[in-house]
């Protein structure tokens, strides 16, 4: 699983008959911070949720030699903030405690070592002093975090994260990429969903860029550049959009 | 009045009864499926007149068909992902309609028995009602056990249950089942037109008054229990019928707690 790259062949989705995403063929490297990008409606969430089987597709999806059915236990999601429903009664431990159970399977309960697990990922996101809080009472940028946190206490190969910056605070963001930077050096894989032009060269090794179709796809200095952001946004806009930090 | 044998029954169905309605009530509401036990409810009106009608034991082809419609429904739930309440609008109505046709073709005079079926009657509890309940109770308690885990993180998050390998459609349907299963079970004693309230009230008002999970089951079991006992010994002695009375204590619980809560 460690070094296998996720490899899409001629992926295409249909919403009710119209087309979401045309003939993608990539690949995702492993132990990379990899985005997602392209304007609203390009097909981001789209082709993360095909990624993750949580969608009906065309086309192919392999995990190195493995389907995703074999490596699912590997793969933490975190999906956006407000697909959920935070007025479930659950307390910000349990939360990150479901982040186990994938690993447990059906039926067994969650341990000591479980418990220690969800402990240290509350610690590696500085929200232990959250532990006994209702989700309901965090913030938004405390909830990512606790998220985050879940899907750490996973302990995956991949994390697959769908828009985790949107809504949150400067700190909660910093202390996010932060985390997934280590967690990257440790060999540890990411997907991420993001529309935030202004700070990609920041946050990602590698990237995909969307317009219903894959427009570019490869090393941020080789793909982040105002040829192919023109190509989505039109040429116009690709200095507002990126704030200026970008490479011909 | 625990000297009448049909009073004792109807003391241990709702003692059963109370155990229950907390759990299945607190994942019905947290699935958005509160309607669903008041669907079932009136598809299973039409499985008590088709019982009656093709002669067979009510409560059998009750269990049946609210089994076969719960399968159903999930599917509907599927189909129409966006409007889930659509399903229930479908169903619901044509339970009814289902069961007034099979009615309107029984002539044997069978709609005394019906009319049992729909306000419920704790006269009617026999001693095979309360062992069918008692075994529904040790299941529910055990598969609440044994699958709650699992349960819990599909009733939070469905996505993240469907990667992380957890079989959602398998558990969702169980849990309709289970649902269809109980509700026809509990339809003859408290009335088809109010089970839903006796399934869904006790884990609403605790709902308020607990914010962990066991906390609402727990304080939902101690509201149940209240409510069922206050309401049957109510109906004894006002001769008014079951279901609603006990619904209507619940409501009085229900906004006591919401006037000081």
């Amino acid at each position: 699983m460690k070094d296998a790259m996720i490899q899409i062949n001629n992926l295409n989705v249909y919403y009710s008959n119209k087309i979401a995403l045309q003939d993608v063929n990539i690949s995702i490297p492993s132990g990379k911070i990899t985005g997602i990008i392209g304007p609203n409606g390009a097909g981001k969430s789209t082709l993360m949720k095909s990624m993750l089987g949580l969608i009906d597709y065309q086309g192919t999806v392999s995990f190195g030699r493995n389907k995703l059915e074999q490596v699912q236990k590997d793969i933490a999601y975190v999906e956006q903030r407000q697909d959920l429903d935070l007025t479930f009664p659950i307390n910000v431990f349990d939360t990150v405690l479901l982040g186990t159970y994938p690993k447990l399977g059906l039926v067994k309960r969650p341990g000591k070592k479980e418990k220690q697990l969800a402990k240290e990922a509350l610690e590696t996101v500085d929200m232990q002093e959250y532990s006994d809080h209702q989700i309901s009472e965090l913030s938004g940028g405390q909830l990512q975090r606790v998220f985050i946190a879940r899907a750490i206490a996973q302990q995956p190969e991949w994390f697959f994260l769908d828009e985790p910056f949107v809504g949150i605070d400067v700190v909660s963001e910093e202390v996010i990429i932060d985390v997934l930077k280590k967690l990257r050096d440790q060999g540890k894989s990411m997907v991420i969903v993001h529309h935030d032009l202004s700070k990609v060269t920041k946050y990602f090794d590698h990237l995909v860029m969307l317009n219903e179709e894959v427009i570019a796809d490869g090393p941020v200095d080789q793909v982040f550049t105002k040829q192919y952001l023109g190509n989505i946004y039109g040429t116009g806009f690709v200095e507002a959009l990126t704030g200026g930090v970008i490479s011909d | 009045m625990f000297l009448y044998g049909f009073m004792q029954r109807a003391f241990q169905a709702s003692v059963l009864i109370s155990l229950i309605a907390p759990m299945l009530g607190l994942f019905l509401i947290l699935r958005r499926q509160s309607l669903m036990a008041d669907t079932l409810s009136h598809v299973s009106l039409a499985g008590v007149a088709l019982g009656l009608l093709l002669g067979y034991d009510p409560t059998w082809m009750n269990i049946l068909v609210v089994v076969v419609v719960a399968g159903i429904l999930e599917y509907l739930r599927k189909v129409y992902r966006t409007y889930s309440e659509i399903s229930i609008a479908i169903l619901m109505s044509g339970g009814m309609a289902v069961a007034l046709v099979l009615m309107g073709l029984n002539d044997s005079g069978a709609t005394v028995s019906i009319q049992q079926f729909l306000f419920g009657s704790i006269v009617t509890i026999s001693v095979q009602q309360v062992w069918m309940l008692l075994v529904l109770t040790l299941l529910i308690i055990i598969l609440y056990s044994v699958f709650r885990k699992a349960m819990y993180t599909l009733t939070f998050d469905e996505e993240t249950a469907y990667t992380a390998g957890l079989p959602i459609q398998f558990m969702s349907v169980m849990f309709n089942i289970l649902t269809g299963v109980t509700i026809a079970l509990i339809m003859p004693i408290v009335g088809a037109l109010l089970v839903s309230a006796i399934l869904i009230l006790p884990a609403a008002i605790s709902i308020r008054l607990s914010k962990s999970f066991n906390g609402v089951i727990f304080i939902g079991i101690v509201v149940a229990l209240f409510g069922m006992i206050m309401g049957l010994v109510g109906s004894y002695y006002l001769g008014t019928p079951p279901g609603a009375t006990i619904t209507l204590i619940y409501i009085a619980v229900f906004s006591v707690i919401a006037v000081f809560k």
